[in-house]
Order: structure tokens, then C-alpha cells, then sequence
């Protein structure tokens, strides 16, 4: 079938030929060498622009993309790789025939479509993608080829300007020049040297002068912070050297926890100097105008003098597990925080509620901000930039195979062991899909029933969890209902649900990795994705019924409001306050998960590491399994951001927690497991991470959305409890504004609905150019692709034409008989 | 360190830095490793000549950590050496670590991969290419058959232009596929 597309679409360069042979009857050999196969000739242009001695050969280049092609309007090196002792190699072509030829010979315009898309990324990515490559042979002696270089360079003007850009542009030049150090050290200096002479020449203006100084002393002390940064770098060495004993599947874990903890860091930071150092000096000092001399004073912090508020309860260490007792009267809590302002001076105030709304509101949009950017980056990186696909699964396990990080010779025996058994399994199946055409129709079915019901049992699994936690949930309220008196009995029941949660995040994800394994997915990288998105749809039903549970009974309570304040009243002398439940909730959930899931399994790896070692070998050495270890940490960081609004001290514990969680995982990656012995596509896995985390936390604030706008607050603690809803601070805020200020007047117009529509609509219409030009690239992409193919054929099909001219009576006698040949 | 011995003149620095993705800080670094190879050859004074003339033995360059698990090792110093030995110079073990560094650009990196591959030289990876590298990445486990086929596959998959072996072109088209490459082909130092 390839003959017919190709006479379909070539037949006019066919005729073309014909008549040429017909003719001449010369041995024509249309592509020599370097045309073939050598490197592109030289440069490619960011402004897409090519230049090469043999797209100069061809005065009539009537092929359409060669017609696309802008002509390289600056730039033109032209240091080919052949030379005339290539071309002598085929005497026997005139050298006016290569022009002839040209046309419909594969090089130039074989490579154009490639140089093309090149040099449409470099433009994007707006670093210009210059590119010469070594002087293949030495038919050249060094000093001729720099000064060749050296010329070409010079003959660019964007090159040679006098400005920063071009001096960045010089640079990425040479730097990218693959060529001895000592070349490119000449050809630097000559260009320099020769820059220096034209400024010397032509003054140029001073204050230009002055901005490029700027931004030159500007780049340098760039250069500086970032040399300085990498040596901060946190945990460099440490990841290092779990990468070249692991491969960068385990370290994706490690950086992944440490991208995490640098997040959670911040969010401390903020919280932590915004909203809680405020709230504990407002505890145990007040500010005080004290007067120095008659006319100045000064403000002084004096501890208060009266005692503190009463806490109600002693401590207890057990308050530090269950997050009850002596712990919820802390700041730990939504509870604690006031709801007035702190009084500083005359007309001073710190106001606390407002401290709470906008410190929270601020360190979830920076994290947001931050993981879409993340998100992103990682996904253009590893998918669009990759253009999906990957057909070269034997190319790319050759050449791409290798992981040059490995420093371990351990890792890399895994590593030529995993290589060795990954092609022989895809050579298997290569085989396997030749010979299994007709015994699969029953196979398959049962295969499909296997997979279904798989689905299924999961599917009922999670609803079952689900529905576990709920009855649970409702049977501790019933009990801390019941044992009100008893402290004990409160502590127990609000232990279970906790300890029940962890168990199910800790068991079912095992059960599902066994499960796959009766599914039998062809590609291991198959099983990993529906394992990860199983347990990924276990930590939304268990977080998400957390969630519907809690927000159904802060309804409940705000209903029986006035029940509450009796029971407050009379009762307790704790206020009841659903934020503070829910955040004990979260932060006992995050604690028992550390207890149990971080060191309760590190220490049985460690027992089997020791029995694996001293006492049975058959038990296996544990592995370290990236999926449950990194959807265990983005199940912590969803508690951590459903709690962090109702206990903002949370940051502090998820912070020192995953600091833990790093040495411990790394003590025990490194002295416990042995490498995987399923190589992981590193690269494409973090990016499915980051989405995840990312899904995570837009489905935290659409609840914590809707809880702000919808749940009443609790009417007896907390910053928001004189208002209704917390969100309504921000209305209070507005209300408060200057109704005749300009900026008022700014703000009002720019919110108006039909101003707002015009947002939406621009934001549409800008989606959808996007999109179209996206797709039109694409489209683009995907024809040149295809004018490649066909090129290539053509090729092919021209080679075994002009051999057999060459030695055939066959084509001559065909060509005899008159008849029109049909190839 | 730089305060008693000074290892590079200033304009040495500015040039390295200028010709390779590494910091002033890196370079000296490199120049450590280097060192600490073949410590009785290599000068700490490096202020001359001594960057492009003293060589450091194959040998010894193949006991570095980072290389010496690794099955291309004697390839990658032979390219990257100037004279095509594997015996290489400073200025040779500095690009090397600069091209195979986290800021060098992947049409180097690619440039250089193509050349570590293409171990007969011809400017094409051919099937005997092909099957060097198999055999170096599994040691030699798979038997004839299989690594023929695979060599096979390899062509057939990645080779536009059917003359059987793969082109620069190719080649870099394959890898601008791979987004592991990027992660693969690098070396912390």
C-alpha cells in the first residue's frame, strides 16, 4: 500500500525523473552523504530561519514548506559538513544536476520541516536555539574552522550588537557550540576582542552604556544568589545519593516531600507571625503607653497583670495524641482565637478576626499558586512538550535507559537487570500479539470479567469505607454524648474513629496493589496508575464523608443553637464549637497517621529487613512502594489543609512532621529496602502527583468555600463569632470603605455585572484563540510530519529506481517499449 | 580556599564560566575532583598551561563514583577527550560535567548522546551500534536472538528515511520524545 500513496502523491516528480534518465542515462545518485545523514549543516536561527549551503543550491525550491519557510534573513554560517571531497566522491554528478535534483532529493527540504519545528520551540521558549555542531573529520585544521566560526558569528548582527540581549545571545552561543573548550575559549576571546573594537569605534550612547553596566553587575549578582541558593539547597546531597542508589523513581518521592514541606513551611511562617504571635501576645501581655519624659511615650509590652484567662483543665500527655483536654484551650484551635481587635495605641488595632480571615485566605491562594505553577511546569514539561505518544518504546529504553546518576553498583546491576527484563517482556509481547490473534476472543472476556468485577469489589470497598467512618463518626458523638462526665470514655471514642481511618488508609491501598496484580494489565506502568487513582478515590471518599459528616452536624448544632447554650451553660463550661471538634479531629487523624503509618511501618520494614538479612532469606527484602508512600503524604497534606483553617497551628505540626518523615523515610530507604524492581517512568509520575495534590486542594477550598459562605459560625468561640458567616468580614470590610474615595469609585465599576461579563468574555475569547492556535499547530506539526514520511519513501523509492537504472536492462527496456512505466 | 593557592587566574574563571553551564563555585569544584584522581600529576596551580596539557589516564578517570558504574564510561571519556584516547585534560573533564549537568540545554546534551552512541563513528547508528549498547546496558544477558530483534525494533521504529540505521535527525527526534532523557543524562557532581 506504501507504492500507492507514494505514486498517488509523487507522480510528477516521477514523470520528472523518468525524462531525466530518459535522456542522459547517467548514474544518477541524488543525495550524497552528508545530505543524508550528516548533522544539519549549521545554525538554526531563533527567528526560524535556516541557512545551509545546500538550501542555497536550490534556486527553484518549489516544495510547499520550503516555500513556507521564511528566508533566513541574518545568519548565514556556512560551514556544511560537506565538503567538495564528498561531493567528488559521485564524479560522475555535474554539479548543476544537484541543483536539478534537488527538488525532489530528500535533505534539505527532508530536514527543513524538523529545523522548522526546532527552531519554533527555541523561538517559544525565547532562548535562541543556536546550535553548531564539532567539525565531524578533521579535513579542516582547528584554527581555519574557529576562524570560519569566528566569521560566521561575526556576520550576525544580532549577534554582534552592542546590548545585553545580544551578549546573553553571544554566550548561549558559544556555551552551546559542541566543540573543544579550547575552540570555543578563542572563539570567545576573538569576539570579544572584536566587539571591544567596534564600541571603541563607535561610542554608543552613554545612559545605553550605563543600563548594559546595569544589567551586566545585575546578572552577576543573579549568578551569585543562585550559586549561593544551591549551596542552601535543603536535603541536596541526601536525595542525591537516594538517586543514584534507588533511581529517580524513589527520589521523586523524596522530592515531592520536600517540595511539600517547603510549601507547609511558608504557610507556617505566615500563619505563624500573622495570626498566632499576635493572638499569644494578646494572651500575655498589653501594650502600654508608658511616658518617658513630658512630651514623649513610649509603647511598652507588659505582661498583664491580672491572671490569664482560666484554662479550664490540667494537662495531660495523652491531650498531646487526642488533641482534647488542656490542648483544645490553646491556640492550637479555632476555638481560642478572639474575635476583637488587640488595642495598640490611640487609634491603633490589630484586629484578630480580620488577622485570621486573610492570613488563612492568603496561605491557602499561595499554595494554590504555587502548585499550579508547579503543576504546569511539570505538565508542559513531560507532556506537551513530549508530544504524547511513545511509540519509540525500544529506542527509548535504549538510549534513555541508562540513568547516569547511578553511583551504586548495586543500583546498577537493578538497573541493567530491570532493562534486560523490560525488553525481554516487550519482546515477548511483540511476540506473544503475533501468535495469540484467534485464542483471546474467550480469554479476553474473561479477562474483561476479571477486571470488571476487580472494579467493582474496589468500588464497593470504598463505598464500604465510607460508610465505616460515618457510623463511626455517629457512634463517637453518641458516646461523647452519653459520657459526657467521663473523661476516659471521650478520649477512647474520639481515639477510634482516628485509629480506624489510618487502618483503612493503611490496609486497603496493600489490597488493592494485590488486586492489580489478578487484573493482569500488560504494562506494569498500567497497574501503577489504576493503583494510584484507587487509593487516590479512597482518600476522597474517607476525607470527603469526614467533611459531609462535620459540616451536617455544625448544622445541627447552629439548629439547636439555643439547646447548645443551654447545655454550654449548665453543662460544660466548654463552649461547644464545631470548628475546634473538627480541627481536633484533623489533627488526630494527622497524628495517629504518624504514629501508625510512619513509624508503625517503617519498624515492620526494619523487623523484615532483619529477618530478610539474619534469619529468611525468602521473605524478601521490602521494597520501597512509591505509590502508597506519596499518596500517604498527599492524604496527610488534604487533612492538613481541611484542619488548617480550623487550627492554624496545624502548619507547625504537619511541618515538623514531614521533617520527621524525611529521615525516617530516608533511614529507611537506605538501610531497609531494596531498589524497585519496577522501573518507573520518574518524569511522567511526578507530574500525575502534582495533579493530584492539586485536585486535592481545589476540592478542600470548594467545601471550605461553602462552609464559610453557608455553615454558620459557632456563636460561643472563635474570631467569627459575633458575625454570621466569616466570609461576611470582607462585606464589613467594604461596608467600612470611603463611599467617596476615587478608589471606591475604580473598584465599583470594575466589579459592575456587565464589566465583569466583558472579563469572562475576553478570558473565553482568549481560551479559544489559544486553543484554535494550538490546534493549528498541531495540524501543522502533524503535516509536515506526515510530508516527512513521504519524503523519506520517496527516498527509498528513488535509490532502488537509480540502482536499477544503474545496472538495469529492466527499466531500460521498460523505457524502450514505450510503454509508461507504473513503478 | 582560593585565598592562599590560586588554583585559576580570574580571566581563567570568567572564560570557564563563560564556555560551560557552571558556576565559579562548580568549576573549582570539578577541579577538586579532578585532582583528587591522580593528586601527584595534577597541580593545584592551575594558572598556566596545565588546564589543557596534564592528563589524567583513562584508567584513573573510570575509578570516579559517578562513572564507575556506568556502561558507557569508556565511550564518554573517549568523546569527550580531545585526542580520542579516554586520556583526558581538565578542560576535557570540565565540559564533560558541563555538558551532562542540569543547565546544559538538551540539543547539547542530545549532540553528545548521539556521539556516545554512535560508537563505530559513522555518523549513523547502525545496527552494530545498537547492539554494543544493548550489550553494555544488560550485560550481555540477552542472547543473540533477542538482542537482534531488538536492534531491529529499534530501527524499525525510530528509521524515517529506511536506510536502515539512524541519522543525527533520527535520533534526536526519538529523544526529543523521551521525556526521561533529560533526567537520565545527568550528572550531579
Amino acid at each position: 500500500m506504501n507504492e500507492e500513496r507514494r505514486r498517488g502523491s509523487q507522480d510528477a516528480s516521477i514523470s520528472d525523473i523518468e525524462e531525466e534518465n530518459e535522456t542522459e542515462d547517467t548514474e544518477h545518485i541524488p543525495m550524497n552523504d552528508c545530505e543524508l545523514g550528516l548533522p544539519p549543516p549549521i545554525i538554526v536561527t531563533d527567528n526560524g530561519g535556516v541557512c545551509s549551503k545546500l538550501d542555497d543550491a536550490v534556486p527553484n525550491n518549489n516544495h510547499p514548506v520550503a516555500r513556507r519557510r521564511p528566508r533566513p534573513n541574518h545568519l548565514h554560517i556556512n560551514i556544511t559538513n560537506c565538503t567538495s571531497s564528498d561531493l567528488s566522491s559521485h564524479e560522475s554528478l555535474p554539479s548543476h544536476k544537484v541543483a536539478a535534483m534537488t527538488p525532489i532529493s530528500l535533505s534539505p527540504s527532508w530536514a527543513k520541516p524538523h529545523r522548522l519545528i526546532r527552531a519554533r520551540k527555541a523561538s517559544l521558549c525565547s532562548t535562541p536555539g543556536y546550535v553548531t555542531f564539532r567539525n565531524p573529520t578533521n579535513r579542516i585544521s582547528s584554527s581555519t574552522y574557529a576562524e570560519e566560526l569566528i566569521h560566521a558569528i561575526e556576520n550576525d548582527e544580532s549577534l554582534m550588537a552592542d546590548s545585553p540581549a545580544s551578549e546573553q545571545m553571544r554566550l548561549q552561543t558559544v556555551r552551546g557550540m559542541a566543540e573543544a573548550m579550547e575552540l570555543r575559549r578563542n572563539v570567545k576571546e576573538k569576539i570579544c576582542y572584536n566587539i571591544g573594537m567596534r564600541s571603541q569605534n563607535s561610542p554608543s550612547d552613554p545612559t545605553k552604556w550605563f543600563k548594559y553596566r546595569l544589567k551586566k553587575s545585575f546578572r552577576k549578582v543573579n549568578c551569585g544568589t543562585r550559586e549561593l541558593l544551591g549551596h542552601f539547597e535543603l536535603w541536596g546531597s541526601t536525595i542525591k545519593s537516594i538517586e543514584g542508589r534507588f533511581g529517580t523513581g524513589v527520589a521523586t518521592y523524596f522530592r515531592f516531600l520536600r517540595s511539600l514541606f517547603l510549601i507547609n513551611l511558608c504557610v507556617f511562617i505566615m500563619s505563624f507571625s500573622f495570626l498566632v504571635f499576635p493572638q499569644l501576645l494578646d494572651r500575655f501581655y498589653h501594650w502600654n503607653n508608658t511616658t518617658i519624659s513630658a512630651n514623649s511615650s513610649v509603647l511598652v509590652l507588659e505582661p498583664k497583670t491580672y491572671p490569664y484567662e482560666e484554662i479550664n483543665s490540667t494537662f495531660y500527655i495523652v491531650d498531646l495524641v487526642t488533641g482534647g483536654g488542656w490542648l483544645a484551650d490553646t491556640e492550637l484551635f479555632y476555638g481560642k482565637y478572639n474575635s476583637h481587635s488587640v488595642h495598640i495605641n490611640e487609634g491603633e488595632y490589630y484586629s484578630i478576626p480580620d488577622a485570621y480571615f486573610f492570613t488563612t485566605a492568603a496561605c491557602y491562594l499561595f499554595t494554590v499558586i504555587v502548585l499550579s505553577i508547579k503543576v504546569a511546569k511539570s505538565y508542559r514539561k513531560n507532556f506537551i512538550e513530549m508530544q504524547g505518544g511513545f511509540t519509540n518504546v525500544y529506542a527509548q529504553r535504549i538510549f534513555c535507559g541508562w540513568d547516569f546518576g547511578i553511583t551504586n553498583s548495586e543500583a546498577a546491576e537493578l538497573r541493567k537487570q530491570t532493562l534486560y527484563n523490560e525488553l525481554r517482556e516487550l519482546l515477548d509481547e511483540e511476540n506473544n500479539a503475533e501468535r495469540s490473534g484467534a485464542k483471546t476472543l474467550m480469554q479476553r472476556l474473561t479477562l474483561m470479567a476479571c477486571r470488571v468485577g476487580v472494579t467493582i469489589l474496589v468500588g464497593s470497598l470504598l463505598i464500604g469505607s465510607g460508610v465505616l467512618v460515618w457510623f463511626l463518626l455517629a457512634r463517637q458523638k453518641m458516646l461523647v454524648n452519653e459520657d459526657v462526665g467521663t473523661l476516659e470514655g471521650r478520649q477512647q471514642a474520639s481515639m477510634v474513629m482516628s485509629l480506624v481511618v489510618t487502618g483503612v488508609m493503611l490496609i486497603l491501598p496493600m489490597i488493592f496493589s494485590r488486586l492489580c496484580a489478578i487484573e493482569q494489565y500488560s504494562n506494569p506502568r498500567n497497574s501503577v496508575f489504576i493503583t494510584l487513582l484507587r487509593t487516590f478515590g479512597l482518600e476522597v471518599a474517607i476525607v470527603g464523608v469526614l467533611l459531609a459528616y462535620w459540616q451536617k452536624s455544625s448544622k445541627e448544632v447552629q439548629v439547636h443553637s439555643f439547646n447548645v447554650l443551654l447545655v454550654m451553660w449548665f453543662n460544660l463550661n466548654v463552649p461547644q464549637c464545631w470548628e475546634t471538634s473538627l480541627g481536633q479531629e484533623t489533627y488526630r487523624l494527622i497524628l495517629v497517621d504518624f504514629f501508625i503509618a510512619l513509624i508503625g511501618t517503617s519498624f515492620a520494614e526494619f523487623i523484615r529487613s532483619i529477618v530478610y538479612q539474619y534469619v529468611w532469606k525468602g521473605i524478601g527484602a521490602p521494597e520501597f512502594d512509591i505509590a502508597r508512600n506519596t499518596l500517604n503524604l498527599i492524604y496527610n497534606q488534604t487533612l492538613f489543609w481541611v484542619g488548617f483553617y480550623y487550627s492554624p497551628l496545624l502548619s507547625a505540626v504537619i511541618v515538623v512532621k514531614l521533617f520527621i518523615t524525611f529521615y525516617v523515610k530516608q533511614a529507611c530507604v537506605l538501610h531497609n529496602c531494596k531498589p524497585p524492581s519496577r522501573s518507573w517512568r520518574a518524569a511522567q509520575i511526578q507530574t500525575v502527583f502534582l495533579a493530584l495534590t492539586f485536585l486535592a486542594i481545589i476540592g478542600v477550598l470548594f467545601t471550605l468555600g461553602y462552609t464559610m459562605t453557608r455553615v454558620p459560625a459557632s456563636k460561643g468561640c472563635g474570631p467569627f463569632r459575633e458575625i454570621e458567616h466569616a466570609y461576611l468580614i470582607i462585606k464589613h470590610k467594604l461596608n467600612n470603605i470611603d463611599k467617596n474615595s476615587n478608589w471606591y469609585t475604580i473598584g465599583e465599576w470594575m466589579f459592575k455585572p456587565g464589566v465583569v461579563a466583558g472579563y469572562i468574555i475576553a478570558l473565553c475569547v482568549g481560551v479559544y484563540y489559544m486553543r484554535a492556535v494550538a490546534h493549528a499547530r498541531g495540524a501543522m506539526v502533524e503535516l509536515l510530519r506526515n510530508m516527512l514520511v513521504l519524503e523519506a519513501e520517496d527516498k527509498i523509492f528513488l535509490q532502488k529506481n537509480i540502482r536499477e537504472a544503474k545496472s538495469g536492462r529492466k527499466y531500460r527496456n521498460m523505457c524502450n517499449a514505450g510503454r509508461h512505466y507504473r513503478f | 580556599m582560593g585565598n592562599k593557592v590560586v588554583t585559576f587566574s580570574e580571566e581563567q574563571i570568567d572564560d570557564y564560566q563563560d564556555c560551560t553551564y557552571f558556576t565559579r563555585k562548580e568549576i573549582l569544584r570539578v577541579h577538586k575532583r579532578f585532582r583528587e584522581l591522580s593528586p601527584s600529576t595534577v597541580p593545584k596551580c592551575m594558572t598556566g598551561d596545565e588546564a589543557h596539557t596534564i592528563k589524567v589516564p583513562l584508567n584513573l578517570m573510570e575509578t570516579l563514583p559517578e562513572f564507575r558504574e556506568n556502561p558507557f564510561r569508556k565511550r564518554i571519556f573517549s568523546v569527550f577527550s580531545s585526542d580520542g584516547t579516554g586520556n583526558m585534560t581538565f578542560e576535557d573533564f570540565l565540559e564533560l560535567l558541563s555538558v551532562l549537568s542540569e543547565q546544559a540545554p538538551r540539543d547539547i546534551k542530545v549532540f553528545y548522546a548521539f556521539k556516545i552512541y554512535d560508537f563505530d563513528g559513522d555518523e549513523h547508528i547502525g545496527p552494530a551500534d545498537l547492539q554494543q549498547a544493548l550489550t553494555l546496558l544488560t550485560s550481555n544477558e540477552l542472547n543473540a536472538e533477542e538482542t537482534s530483534q531488538a536492534c531491529t525494533k529499534v530501527v524499525e521504529e525510530s528509521d524515517i528515511d529506511g536506510d536502515g540505521k539512524l541519522s543525527f535527525i533520527e535520533f534526536e527526534h526519538v529523544i526529543l520524545r523521551a521525556p526521561d532523557f533529560l533526567t537520565t543524562f545527568h550528572i550531579r557532581i
